[in-house]
């Protein structure tokens, strides 16, 4: 009976070590390598690792270079059947990046980084939480990171037109589960553009208390805080969707252009390569890593190489690429066999500036195209000089290009700096016929078009694409490949099949404009 | 102090010989069958106590016991006896066959042993026999064919990889799968990961699980708990079922007892594709034109040089017909122009597998103990893979005293694995990984690396060896890759792991019992990764170093307290409660450098060329509970048992963590309260209902941020990020599984033939599921309650002696499984659960409700109004991207194995087959290996013999061809169906044309051909032992010598599957992956010989 006790007094005592657990238990519910609180300036940090943002070896490799540049032809692929079909499963990737990225243990940026819209969205679900006094001191995070989100979601309506944006993202809202409908493409760019004119006037008018301040310039790997810049980025990515609606609605366009461009003082923009938005690498696990990607796709385009600037003797030639050892600067024609792609023998990408460079900028707005935003809407609305912001946008776009050769950072090898060069080359150079300022204005809107594509080149793929299916400049050949239905570059991707298959119902509402020549709003030449 | 201590220890056991030979006297004895052969091995007790012994391989005991006492003889397959002892010091007894009952005990949930007779539930019993004698080298592939109802998959590459075990159909939709383990009542850890529940791939490798780690050697016995009610006991963990293994323990009788075997094997490659051996790599003309490949109408292409070769650089194989000529070789050989018939043998190797087992025990009165060790040495038919255990097994049980007994097990597992077996996804799966027909594996096995041992140098590279440099372009450097990582590069892991556990067993009172256990499962994983640098430092650092460690812990107790007084002479009841809990931790770190190695080959953290990298994991899951069991056993013919456990874990959000699993289960032995026909020797029915669960993996339910940091312009950053995948859910509940079961049980003619039968029906309530989501919802997939899902089936295991006298005895086991599966119910506005089996939305697995789970669509062709196929200009069909059409359901219908045992003499023979009917398989890299005419199959319309049509070419760029009986081709083809104005189609293409396009990687391919029937019966294991006679081993001192021959995995009887395929390559823990394949090494097959000795 005494042994009996002892047994019950046992377990007593287990029961009791049974109830201490519960509190054991609840703690260990949360991973403790993660955290439940939301902050705005580290989801805006974030959003800059996105790794469409920067120059990652996956968007490059998978997507920019078969597609935006192949398709813009700033960069050649070999020849191949389906060349003109974009493989789905690397579009895809294009889409998933800008709703959720990756995550990655390893944080290898050039396989994984945040989402734009998610973090966004967190960005607001965290703010949501914050008191009214905090939510006045955040609120700044939450407008830069809008510019950033204004600037992604316009390149995806580029790339597909309609897309789920204002109903998307609900797991990072209130954590339930609402497939979003497709939002129409214009409308899409009216909310982005309306938007940016009224963050100019927040910025503007907004004052940050220092602790603020602080963290902006800690967590703000942009522009460091510098609330000025961040106003010129909006105001010159609201110049850039208004110049793409141009044709589409011109009245609204000339009538916004017309006063953004009369009032700077309201409007600052990037009207220098000082102002630029670009982000620079941080050489260590933020770096820019193309070497595999430029020995691939390496081959200089033939009209790029060829007709535009061996031609014109173009003071970027050296800059943009490496002369072949034994036929010099010579490009890869469009219609190339694959027996030629492997015989080789063509110019490539520079190695200093793009090969073997850990420090090739993630270009987001230059002062260049800025330039030749405004010299389009001056020749097409007599609002300005259109051949000073012509040739202005040519020089910054040399003195952009040889910065990046300045700022290299070699991974490998030992390449000379090349120097900037002279004012007066670049004057040599703009009194070509095919580059001066001069003719009819179609021949002038082709030269200012041509122009801006040469600048955006490999860096800024997708706006070339863009711009080069708005404009129709400047006029390309393409080698018919051998696919069944397409044998030219589409006008826009197809929508990933997770969205047909998990957003069905809202899919089938744009399931019919799902196809490869239905050419985006703003494509309408 | 020491001398009285000694003192006393001496006077006591004087006290405790004084007090015996007051009582007690020693009976000797011997026990026999009924024809007169002694039966070793019988257990021998003195009624109401715990006093008791066995008999020795002669049949004789010896025992102290009280001489007004009553020895109990038992044994399994003879009825009972109870001899009254009456001052006899000689005792000889003859056991009467048991025809009626099944005494066999079995293990069940808690270590719980109980008579087979009692039990409400279906358990399937593995002897130790079954599980060894084939040399598997691990237990749980040993179990192909041999429980009803339970369903193995191995994954390729051998010993090192993971073995999974689906027992009943699907239990759940994306959770784990895989049953709970319980070793000597200890739950095991299986997976290697605790974030990982499905055995996938690690680097591309293909991982091991923890069910590995037990030694086939030293498991007794091993029970699967298949329904709800059996497991119970076990809640939350019990979903998927239930293996409870028993090692072995030192057996009274023998003295000491040494086991010595030794098994050794060859692993072959079972199996080739059937390739086509006439057609080397090259595409068709027009193809070859459009993409500027210089070759001519036949498919060769002249350099400058004169030297003539097909186009290397193609993965499809439409080029050259084989003719013998000279050409020139991708490496820069010449060759002559013939089929490479067994390439694809060649690219594997012959592995062996060699297992050594000492063991050695003892037992006696005062306790036993079993100690053994094995070495196993394995060599997988994977180029470079290797593995060598040590295995280390201590089973000891101390009686204290007549009422308190320890038991205490230790279990050491080493094992040193060499590069891991890896997927070979990128060899079959990728066109980079097509090797051409005329492809010489030498060459491979040659060039992947260069003379200084850096990677192989492609035609047009030029930063290093240009000696080496290949002269041409060529396709298959995905297969340079493979070998380049696995011959050249080191991937070693190497792990510790204890199992331990301690049990106390103290007998209160006579009905009172109490059990008190605390067991661990610690293992310890180091990984060295060392890849090479690919080429000089100074073109760039390639390479890498990586060290990881991960460390699991697992430690698990338990209390049990038994209660069983006798209620009436009739009813028997026993109150059984206990509390066990499990604390199950993970930490793991890795280090690597980053932007390779400066210095060449050094493998140092401190040679990064970037800032080492660094990363950490931990993790920890607690599970406690308290459970009650209470059985009553009327006249020993109706049993019932009550069951219930209230438990609580810390995977599941605080509002949602606690639940209560009860079960049910009843016993009818109608055969001993009914008159039955003369031939039926006992019956019984079961029926049971029991509920179980199923929580997430740790911290998938929890919602929470990512936070790192970068070091960014001079500081650290830090950022957060959300869930791309896989996003929580704070309002998570635990999934349920309800289960019925009847089943009835019969031995029939003396025992002649036994028959056990279940029907089962369970219903998976609030299933969690990791739900698949649109991109723009937030995350890919996030964790819900998706709705419910049920399944029934039938099991029956049938055994049968047909024939059995002095020399000749022929047993046989036939068992089979049924299986359907339905989604009942989802939740959350969802309409179905849909899965991208290929990636690009072209095989999805879909069902919705009413559908079972695994029902396969593709995009059908377009057709017109009528259901003509439309045939485009071109003369090809295109896809109805934006319809899906069925084209099967991958879950088998019946599966199920068949054993034989037939023994003459000295000899016997055993051999088990394993069977699957119905449902499909999914083979993607299949269907890209027919669009490449890869295989006999695509030779069809090649040329006129094989029904190509004649033509002449009137313009190749645009495949304008013109049928001609006297054309100067013959490989032409004219798709059924109907141009877009409706007439019938007339376009002639080339069959290369034809392949390519019909069967290729998305747009318009046609995704029904990677869905094949699978159905098939195997061969899988055939042992011939010998039996060295008595009269020979005892002149060895031996007591028992074997030597058998041993084939496992030999050939098909039959199967579906065309194009040569294994019907297993679709491999994986869970349900899906088990009906798709996503390109896995060849299927092997073992030959080897074992020898069993005892002395």
């Amino acid at each position: 009976m005494k042994r009996l006790l002892i047994n019950i007094a046992f377990l007593v005592l287990l029961a009791g070590t049974f109830s201490s657990c519960k509190k054991k238990i609840a703690d260990d519910y949360l991973n403790p390598e993660l955290t439940t609180t939301g902050s705005l300036g580290k989801l805006l940090s974030g959003m800059f690792l996105n790794k469409r943002i920067h120059p990652s070896y996956w968007d490059y490799f998978t997507f920019v270079m078969p597609t935006t540049a192949a398709f813009s032809q700033t960069a050649i692929m070999a020849p191949a059947a389906q060349m003109y079909v974009p493989n789905t499963s690397y579009t895809e990737g294009r889409w998933t990046d800008f709703y959720n990225g990756t995550v990655d243990q390893n944080k290898d940026y050039n396989y994984s980084g945040p989402g734009i819209l998610n973090s966004y969205r967190e960005m607001q679900t965290s703010y949501a939480s914050l008191s009214a006094s905090q939510q006045l001191e955040q609120t700044v995070f939450l407008k830069c990171a809008q510019v950033l989100l204004y600037d992604q979601t316009a390149q995806m309506v580029d790339l597909w037109g309609d897309i789920p944006f204002s109903q998307a993202s609900s797991l990072n809202t209130d954590r339930t589960i609402r497939p979003a409908a497709f939002d129409n493409a214009a409308s899409i760019y009216d909310t982005l553009i309306s938007g940016l004119k009224e963050i100019n006037t927040y910025l503007d008018t907004t004052t940050l208390t220092s602790a603020t301040s602080t963290e902006l310039t800690k967590q703000d790997l942009l522009f460091k805080g510098d609330i000025s810049l961040w106003r010129r980025y909006a105001n010159s990515l609201r110049l850039r969707l208004l110049m793409r609606v141009s044709n589409y609605n011109e009245t609204k366009a000339k009538t916004e252009v017309t006063a953004m461009l009369a009032d700077a003082t309201t409007y600052p923009l990037i009207s220098s390569n000082a102002y630029n938005a670009a982000l620079q690498m941080s050489p260590s696990a933020l770096k820019s890593d193309l070497l595999d990607v430029f020995t691939a796709f390496g081959f200089a385009p033939a009209y790029l190489m060829d007709t535009l600037m061996v031609a014109n003797n173009d003071p970027r030639t050296a800059v943009y690429w490496d002369p072949n050892a034994t036929n010099g600067y010579k490009g890869f024609p469009y219609n190339g066999t694959t027996a030629d792609f492997e015989g080789g023998g063509y110019a490539t990408y520079d190695s200093a500036t793009f090969y073997y460079n850990y420090n090739l900028p993630a270009v987001l707005f230059t002062a260049s195209e800025v330039s030749f935003l405004k010299a389009e809407a001056d020749e097409r609305w007599g609002l300005g000089t259109a051949q000073t912001d012509y040739e202005t946008g040519i020089s910054q776009s040399v003195e952009f290009y040889y910065g990046i050769n300045q700022s290299r950072i070699l991974r490998l090898g030992n390449w000379p700096v090349l120097t900037t060069p002279s004012s007066a080359a670049i004057s040599t150079y703009l009194l070509k016929s095919a580059i001066a300022y001069s003719g009819t204005t179609t021949e002038k809107l082709a030269k200012i078009y041509t122009q801006k594509w040469m600048h955006f080149f490999v860096l800024q793929a997708g706006q070339a694409w863009a711009e080069v299916r708005r404009t129709g400049y400047p006029v390309l050949n393409f080698a018919t490949a051998g696919a069944s239905g397409a044998s030219q570059p589409p006008v826009r991707l197809t929508y990933p099949s997770s969205e047909q298959l998990y957003n069905s119902a809202n899919y089938s509402a744009v399931s019919s404009k799902d196809t490869r020549d239905t050419k985006i709003f703003w494509d309408v030449n | 102090m020491k001398r009285s201590l000694f003192l006393f220890a001496v006077l006591s056991v004087l006290c405790i010989q004084f007090a015996w030979a007051q009582q007690k006297i020693t009976i000797t004895g011997v026990v026999k069958d009924s024809k007169g052969s002694a039966l070793p091995g019988v257990s021998v007790s003195e009624k109401g106590t715990t006093n008791g012994t066995m008999t020795d391989g002669a049949g004789g005991f010896k025992l102290s016991a009280s001489s007004t006492g009553t020895l109990v003889f038992s044994y399994i397959g003879y009825l009972k006896q109870e001899v009254a002892v009456g001052g006899n010091t000689s005792l000889n007894v003859s056991l009467a066959d048991d025809p009626k009952g099944l005494q066999e005990v079995v293990v069940t949930a808690m270590g719980i042993k109980r008579e087979t007779r009692a039990l409400g539930y279906a358990v399937s019993t593995v002897s130790s026999k079954d599980i060894t004698q084939a040399g598997s080298t691990n237990f749980a592939s040993a179990l192909y064919g041999k429980a009803a109802g339970v369903k193995i998959v191995s994954a390729p590459g051998g010993a090192s990889s993971a073995v999974a075990v689906q027992i009943r159909g699907v239990s759940s939709y994306n959770g784990n799968t895989q049953p709970l383990y319980v070793v000597d009542g200890v739950p095991l850890r299986n997976m290697n990961e605790l974030t990982s529940k499905s055995f996938g791939t690690t680097n591309g490798r293909i991982d091991g699980n923890g069910a590995l780690d037990i030694n086939p050697e030293d498991i007794e016995t091993l029970s699967v708990l298949k329904g709800a009610s059996a497991s119970a006991l076990y809640g939350s963990e019990a979903t998927n079922g239930v293996v409870v293994i028993t090692t072995k323990k030192g057996t009274k009788g023998r003295g000491l007892g040494v086991d010595f075997n030794y098994v050794v094997g060859q692993e072959k490659i079972a199996s080739s594709l059937d390739y086509q051996n006439e057609y080397g790599p090259g595409y068709d003309p027009q193809l070859n034109l459009q993409n500027g490949i210089p070759a001519d109408a036949s498919g060769w292409i002249t350099d400058a040089d004169g030297a003539v070769h097909p186009y290397y650089r193609a993965y499809a194989q439409f080029g050259p017909k084989f003719d013998g000529r000279t050409v020139k070789y991708w490496d820069g050989t010449t060759k002559q122009y013939s089929a490479k018939k067994n390439n694809y043998k060649d690219f594997y190797q012959n592995g062996y597998n060699s297992a050594l087992n000492v063991a050695v025990s003892n037992a006696n009165d005062k306790g036993n103990y079993r100690f053994s060790y094995t070495r196993t040495d394995y060599k997988s038919i994977m180029p470079g893979s290797n593995l060598n255990k040590n295995n280390f097994n201590f089973n000891g049980t101390l009686n204290l005293s007549s009422k308190v007994s320890i038991d205490l097990i230790s279990t050491y597992n080493n094992n040193f694995t060499h590069n891991r077996a890896n997927a070979l996804s990128n060899v079959f799966g990728s066109y980079d990984g097509f090797f051409n027909r005329m492809d010489d594996m030498n060459t491979y096995l040659t060039k992947y690396q260069t003379s200084n041992g850096y990677k192989y140098v492609k035609y047009n590279n030029s930063g290093y060896d240009q000696s080496e440099k290949f002269a041409l372009n060529m396709r298959a450097s995905n297969v340079l890759d493979y070998l380049y990582t696995n011959l050249r590069n080191s991937y070693d892991e190497t792990q510790n792991r204890f199992i331990n556990s301690a049990t106390l067993n103290v007998s209160i009172l006579n009905n009172l019992r109490f059990r008190g256990r605390i067991g661990g499962d610690f293992t310890n994983l180091g990984v060295e990764g060392k890849e090479h640098n690919e080429k000089p430092a100074s073109l760039g650092y390639t390479g890498r170093y990586q060290i990881q460690t991960k460390t699991n812990n697992l430690v698990y107790g338990d209390v049990l307290l038994a209660y069983s007084p006798k209620l009436t002479k009739d009813l028997d009841l026993s109150v059984t409660g206990g509390l066990t809990g499990r604390k199950q931790n993970y930490v793991y770190q890795t280090s690597s450098t980053v932007d390779g190695l400066v210095n060449e080959n050094w493998f140092s953290l401190s040679n990064s060329a970037g800032t080492v990298s660094t990363t950490g994991v931990r993790a920890e899951q607690i599970d406690v509970a308290a459970f009650g069991i209470l059985n009553l056993n009327y006249k020993s013919f109706l049993y019932l048992e009550g069951t219930g456990r209230y438990e609580s874990t810390s995977t599941l959000p605080t509002a949602n963590n606690k639940y209560f699993y009860p079960s049910f289960n009843a016993g009818f032995v109608f055969s001993d309260v009914i008159k039955m026909p003369a031939y039926v020797d006992y019956a019984k029915v079961r029926a049971s209902y029991g509920l179980v669960g199923n929580h997430p993996s740790i911290y998938e339910a929890n919602v929470a941020y990512n936070q790192y940091g970068l070091a960014y312009g001079g500081s650290n950053i830090l950022y957060q990020q959300p869930n791309d995948a896989k996003f929580g859910n704070n309002g998570l509940k635990s999934e349920q599984k309800r289960e019925t079961e009847i089943g009835l049980e019969t031995r029939l003619l003396k025992g002649k033939i036994n028959v056990d039968f279940s029907y089962y029906n369970n219903k998976v309530n609030r299933q969690i599921i990791f739900s698949n989501q649109a991109p723009s919802t937030g995350a890919k997939s996030a964790l819900i309650n998706a709705g419910s899902m049920s399944n029934y089936g039938y099991e029956a295991a049938i055994s049968a002696t047909p024939i059995s006298n002095k020399n000749f005895r022929w047993n046989t086991r036939f068992n089979f499984a049924a299986n359907r599966n339905k989604l009942t119910a989802l939740s959350g506005g969802q309409t179905s659960l849909t899965e991208d089996v290929e990636g690009g939305g072209f095989v999805i697995a879909r069902s919705e409700i009413g559908d079972p789970l695994g029902n396969i669509y593709v995009h059908p062709r377009t057709t017109d109004a009528k259901g003509n196929y439309v045939v485009t200009d071109e003369g090809l069909y295109t896809n109805n991207s934006n319809a899906y059409k069925y084209v099967g359901n991958i879950m088998p219908k019946l599966v199920g194995g068949f054993s034989n045992t037939v023994s003459y003499k000295s000899f016997s023979l055993d051999f088990t087959l394993d069977y699957r009917f119905g449902g499909k398989l999914v083979s993607v890299p299949t269907y890209y290996q027919i669009g490449a005419g890869m295989f006999k199959s695509t030779l069809q319309y090649r040329d006129a013999a094989h029904g190509g049509i004649s033509y002449n070419v009137a313009d190749e760029l645009t495949a304008d061809y013109v049928a001609s009986s006297s054309g100067s081709r013959h490989d032409g083809l004219v798709l059924k169906g109907v141009k877009a104005d409706g007439t019938p189609n007339t376009k002639i293409i080339s069959a290369g044309k034809y392949y390519f396009y019909n069967y290729e990687w998305r747009y318009t391919g046609d995704y029904s051909a990677a869905v094949l029937d699978n159905s098939y019966i195997k061969v899988r294991e055939v042992v011939l032992t010998y039996n060295m006679p008595k009269s020979i081993i005892e002149k060895m001192h031996f007591q028992g010598l074997q030597l058998s021959l041993i084939g496992r995995n030999l050939f098909y009887i039959h199967k579906t599957v065309p194009y040569g395929l294994d019907p297993e390559v679709a491999v994986g823990s869970r349900w899906l992956d088990q009906g798709v394949d996503g390109g896995t090494a060849g299927p092997t097959r073992s030959l080897g010989a074992s020898l069993r000795a005892r002395f």
